[in-house]
Formats: structure tokens, C-alpha cells, sequence
């Protein structure tokens, strides 16, 4: 049992989850149509197959990294700051419409800057840097390739 | 004829200097996306995917061909610099040019890897002239069920090209394959796999991918990066002195190298380009082994010998020209950056293949020459006169390049439908494209998955619907025959067949 622990790791589990991918794909496909209707292929024949494919692959990456003595896959060891990276995303895009282009990417911007260098001291040279490019992809945006950006209170 | 004037019609567009400072502005900007390690060409016209929206296409296209061979070339800035390959393809660069740097002849293999680059880009890109032509009317040639085999055969090679791990391989196509599949029905009017999610019946937008793919999945890459590595970097980078007047490559050099060196390397380099995902590396590497394997002293690879460069550099600006001919004859991208254009032709409303090139002629046709020019003329002449500046250029502050990359790639997902749906789906691919990248799965297999994924299934469903839905269809057309042989045939050369065990011979010489 403690050997088969110590075989197991980050990429058995990536396969674990690709199979439950696979799976519920699996259940709307069938959800959808059943493969064959009325002698012909459906909607749904050519995404079961490929389903089919997947399981056989998952399987080879599993069973090939179980008997593989050292693992190359990375671990997620160092998951902190890509985790906050997926975060400050997630409210950019939120507060992306409601109060606009320009405000939202200086936060963004300021973000982003303070993830990749954590120090506490020169905050207002990075909200300098924040202001300056968010301000540079405005002019290139709008002004440039004239590609409308929402403004505060979600109007374009 | 048509096809030389055509063409020749393609350089007198591409010499109007509203056209052809998007030319210059693309090799300035792959240079640097090329240079600096962790970008790529790839990358840079993923960002710029968004803003060829409003772009005139032939403007977008020759840009894209600028960004292509400059990234494909300066990825061996840092490579012979500082020893870090700044894009996959000069990996084998880096194993000659960096010796050569410790012998402080750096300038020299920096000139060299110009002008082999030189010769493999223009060579790759006079072939794709030629050969082009000839592709349309092969392609014309191949009815519905051999388009299906074709594109089983490209995923075949897309699959066996991931040597070290060709199940991760097919797990990231089928994925890709699978993403493909949410949203209408390629045949029926009707929503699929959208798991009760109603924003997902539009489908998913090949720019949230693409931008998400490249652009994301390198933001949260870097992240976990500490700053001091790169402090470090940039330290050994602006350390180096590098003298304008040492670029240019001796006759005597050349000859010591031999012209059939450069052939060989961009003949190598092209037919591999033309394989669907095998690439830039792929090229270099197969190129090295064979200039080492046909060397009348083999022993001098791996301790900074001019003609590993020149084998190298000439394959992998060859692929440029040869990836092109699959994409723009069957849609079918060659590598990753014939896959991010073709999205740059599809977003814009142009579906590559036969029509695109006999009746559109006069928008690809600018695109050959912007390949051709930034091969002869613009690759040089940037060395030339940006030389010794490309040491200071790839030493940027990396939390300003990467919050403008963060900001560009967010900005681009929304402009795809003015949507913020779409923003979160470039934030969602980014995640599954860095998980997958973190377990060495190939992204662009995932890519290449989700653009050709549809075009597959169309006509496998469409052959059997002809042959009410009996499969033998594949097995008695006759272009439908070849590619399946084909595939037997790339099967047994890519997975049976040893090849030369460089490393090993490396660290002999080395040591």
C-alpha cells in the first residue's frame, strides 16, 4: 500500500481528472443522441469515438508514468502565485464592465506588477508603471486599431 | 505564369511603404518576443491576433511573416549569449554558439546564426512559391474521404512528432479535438456539450485559445519565477560586448562550413516544416545530427564548431516556407505559428485551401514576398545595425513586460466578441494550457486539435453519409488510400527507427 502511495503522484492525478472529464463528456453525449439514428451517424457518433480514443490514451500516460522510475512531470509545488495570478483575473473581468476599461487595468496592472515583484516599498513607482501602460494599450486600442473599450458605468 | 505575376503583383504591394514598414515593425517585434526567453513568435502574434481585426489582412499577414522569421532567428541571440535558448529552436544553437561566446567569439556565431538564417529562410521561402502552386492543385485533386485521411494522417504526425511522449501527445489533441466539439453542430443547427452552461452554445472562440494557449499559460509559467533569477540574467547579459564589425562571416568560413551544408540544413528544415506540429526544433535537430553524421570531423560538434550553427539555423528558418504550404493549401498548419496565422486568416473571414489560393491570390501573394524579404534583407540588415543592442533589448523589466502581456492577452480575449464570457474562457484555456504545460503535455497539439477537430469530423461524417454510413469509403478511394499508407509508413520511420543519440556523442567530445 505505501509503495503504490509513493508511485502515485501529480500526474496520476491529472489523469484522474481527465477521466472524469472524459466521463461526463461521455454522459452528454448520450444525453444528446444516441450515436446512430435512422441508420445514419448523429451529432454525437463522432464525439464518442474520439472519447473512446481518450480513454485508451489516458490509461497509456497512466500506467507509462506509474512504471516510469523517475517522474519528469513538474509538481505544483510552486502553485501560490499562479493561483493569485488566476484571481486577480477573475476580478478583472468582473470589474472590467462595471467601472470600465481604464480603471480596472491600473488595478489589474498594479496587481500583476506587485505578484511578480512582492515588496512593499515602491508602491507608487508601480502604480506609475500601472497608469503608463495602461494608458499606452488605450491610445493603441482605441486610437490606433480603433477597437472600442467599455468606459465606467459599462458603456462603450 | 499566373502565379509569377501573382506573385511578382505580391512585391510591388509589399514595397508600398504604408505595407511595408508592418513588415519591419514585425521583425522588430519578433526579434525581441524571439530573443527573450519564455516568448516566442508564437506568442507575439497571439497578442496581436485582436487587433487584426481592424487591421487590412494583407497588412496583418506580411506583419505576421516579419514576427515569424525574425522569432525563428533570434531565438539564438540568447542561446549563443548566455547559453538559454530564447525560443525551443535554437536549442542545438545554443550548444555550439555558447562555446564559442566563452572563446570570446560570440559576434562571429551571433553572424553566422544571421546568415545561415539567411540562406534557410530564403531557400524555405523561394520553395514555398514554387511549391505552393502545385499543393492547390493536389489539393484540388483529393475528394471528401481523402481529406479525412489526410487530416487522420496529420494528427498521426502531430502525435509521433511528441517523441518523448506520444500518448501525452494524443491526450492533448483529443482534448483539443473535444473543446472543438461545444457549441453548433458542424452539420445540424443544434447545441452540444454545453453542459447546461447557455454561453457555451456560441462555442469557444479560436482567439480566447489561442491568446489563452500562449499568452496566460506563459503569464502563470513565469509567475512562479523568482525575480532574482532573472536579475542574474540580465547581470551576465549586460556583461557582454559584442563588436558590430565581427558579424560578418569570412568567405574562408564559409567554404571551411560548405554551401552544401546550408542546402542540406534548409532542405531538411523545409520538408519538415511542410509535417504537421514537427517545427522549428525538430528541424534543427535533424539537420545537426545529419551535418555530424555526413562531417569529416564529427568530433568538433559540441565544443563550438561554426557549421552545428549553420546546420541549425538554416533548418529552422526553412520551416517557415514549408509550414506554410499545409496551411495555406489544406488548412492544416505546420507548426504553431502556421496555426496562430491561419487563425489570423479564419478570424478575418478567410478559409484557407484551393479557392483562397487561385481566386485571393492577391492577398497571400504579399505574404511569400514579406517571407522572402525579411529573409534576404531585413535578417541581415537588423544584425547589422540592431547587433549589438540586442543584448540591452532582451534585459527589459520583466514585471512591466509581463503585466502589459497579462493586460494585451486579457484586452484581446474580450475584443474577440465584446464579451467578457469570452475574457473568462482565455483565463480558463490559459489554466488548462499551463496544467498541461506543467505535465509536459505539448500545447500545440492541443491547438492544432481544436482547429483541425472540426474539419475531421466533417468529413468523416459527410464519407459516410455518401457511402450510407459504411466505413469501407476510406479503403477504396484512392487519395483516401495514399494518406493511409502514408500514415503506416511515418509510423514506422518516426516510432521503429533509432536515431543518432547526439547527447551522447556531445558529452564525448566535450569531455
Amino acid at each position: 500500500m505505501l509503495n503504490l502511495k509513493k508511485k502515485l503522484n501529480i500526474s496520476h492525478l491529472f489523469c484522474v481528472i481527465l477521466f472524469i472529464w472524459n466521463t461526463l463528456y461521455v454522459i452528454e453525449a448520450f444525453r444528446i443522441a444516441p450515436p446512430i439514428q435512422k441508420g445514419q451517424v448523429s451529432a454525437t457518433f463522432f464525439p464518442l469515438i474520439i472519447s473512446f480514443l481518450m480513454y485508451i490514451t489516458i490509461a497509456l500516460v497512466f500506467f507509462t508514468s506509474y512504471n516510469q522510475k523517475n517522474v519528469t512531470a513538474t509538481s505544483f509545488g510552486q502553485m501560490n502565485k499562479p493561483a493569485l495570478v488566476v484571481l486577480v483575473t477573475i476580478f478583472y473581468i468582473t470589474l472590467f464592465k462595471i467601472i470600465g476599461y481604464m480603471a480596472s487595468s491600473i488595478l489589474y496592472i498594479f496587481a500583476i506588477i506587485s505578484i511578480f515583484e512582492i515588496k512593499k516599498k515602491n508602491i507608487l513607482i508601480k502604480l506609475f508603471y500601472a497608469v503608463i501602460i495602461a494608458v499606452i494599450i488605450y491610445i493603441l486600442y482605441e486610437k490606433i486599431f480603433l477597437i472600442r473599450l467599455p468606459k465606467l458605468g459599462g458603456n462603450m | 505564369m499566373d502565379n509569377l505575376l501573382g506573385i511578382l503583383q505580391g512585391f510591388q504591394t509589399l514595397f508600398i511603404p504604408g505595407v511595408f514598414i508592418y513588415v519591419l515593425l514585425g521583425f522588430i517585434v519578433g526579434t525581441f518576443f524571439g530573443a527573450v526567453p519564455g516568448l516566442t513568435a508564437t506568442l507575439a502574434i497571439a497578442l496581436l491576433l485582436p487587433v487584426t481585426y481592424s487591421m487590412d489582412i494583407v497588412k496583418s499577414l506580411v506583419m505576421c511573416m516579419g514576427i515569424y522569421m525574425a522569432g525563428m532567428y533570434s531565438g539564438s541571440i540568447t542561446a549563443i549569449t548566455i547559453n538559454i535558448p530564447g525560443a525551443p529552436s535554437a536549442m542545438m544553437t545554443a550548444i555550439e554558439g555558447n562555446k564559442m561566446m566563452e572563446r570570446g567569439e560570440g559576434a562571429k556565431a551571433l553572424g553566422q546564426a544571421a546568415f545561415a538564417s539567411m540562406i534557410g529562410g530564403t531557400i524555405g521561402s523561394i520553395l514555398l512559391m514554387i511549391v505552393a502552386p502545385f499543393a492547390v492543385k493536389l489539393a484540388l485533386l483529393i475528394k471528401t474521404p481523402g481529406k479525412f485521411s489526410l487530416i487522420l494522417f496529420a494528427f498521426v504526425v502531430v502525435i509521433l512528432a511528441q517523441r518523448k511522449s506520444i500518448a501525452k501527445g494524443a491526450v492533448a489533441t483529443i482534448l483539443g479535438i473535444m473543446i472543438a466539439t461545444i457549441g453548433i453542430d458542424i452539420m445540424q443547427p443544434a447545441a452540444r456539450f454545453t453542459f447546461g452552461i447557455d454561453p457555451l452554445v456560441q462555442g469557444i472562440d479560436l482567439m480566447p485559445l489561442i491568446i489563452g494557449t500562449f499568452a496566460i499559460s506563459e503569464l502563470l509559467i513565469q509567475s512562479e519565477k523568482s525575480s532574482d533569477e532573472y536579475k542574474l540574467i540580465n547581470k551576465e547579459m549586460l556583461k557582454q560586448k559584442i563588436s558590430r564589425r565581427d558579424f560578418l562571416p569570412t568567405i574562408k568560413e564559409i567554404k571551411e562550413i560548405g554551401l552544401m551544408t546550408y542546402i542540406k540544413g534548409a532542405l531538411i528544415g523545409y520538408f519538415i516544416g511542410v509535417l504537421p506540429g514537427a517545427g522549428g526544433s525538430m528541424a534543427a535537430f535533424i539537420s545537426y545530427a545529419e551535418a555530424m553524421r555526413s562531417s569529416n570531423d564529427p568530433d568538433k560538434f559540441g565544443t563550438g564548431t561554426l557549421e552545428g550553427i549553420a546546420a541549425a539555423e538554416s533548418a529552422n528558418n526553412a520551416v517557415c516556407g514549408g509550414a506554410l504550404v499545409p496551411m495555406l493549401t489544406f488548412s492544416i498548419p505546420g507548426d504553431a505559428v502556421a496555426a496562430v496565422v491561419l487563425g489570423v486568416l479564419i478570424i478575418n473571414g478567410l478559409q484557407p485551401g484551393p479557392r483562397l489560393m487561385t481566386t485571393q491570390f492577391h492577398l497571400v501573394a504579399p505574404m511569400f514576398a514579406a517571407l522572402f524579404v525579411s529573409a534576404l534583407i531585413i535578417l541581415p540588415l537588423t544584425l547589422y545595425i540592431l547587433g549589438p543592442y540586442f543584448i540591452k533589448i532582451v534585459t527589459i523589466n520583466r514585471k512591466i513586460l509581463y503585466s502589459s502581456i497579462a493586460l494585451v492577452a486579457m484586452v484581446g480575449g474580450y475584443v474577440s466578441t465584446y464579451s467578457t464570457f469570452q475574457m473568462l474562457m482565455t483565463l480558463i484555456m490559459g489554466v488548462i494550457a499551463y496544467v498541461l504545460r506543467k505535465q509536459n503535455y505539448p500545447t500545440v497539439s492541443l491547438l492544432l486539435g481544436f482547429i483541425l477537430g472540426p474539419m475531421i469530423e466533417k468529413y468523416f461524417r459527410r464519407s459516410l453519409y455518401i457511402n450510407d454510413g459504411n466505413p469501407l469509403i476510406f479503403f477504396t478511394q484512392w487519395d483516401s488510400i495514399v494518406f493511409l499508407l502514408l500514415i503506416v509508413v511515418f509510423y514506422y520511420f518516426l516510432t521503429k527507427r533509432k536515431g543518432v543519440d547526439i547527447k551522447e556523442i556531445i558529452e564525448k567530445n566535450r569531455s
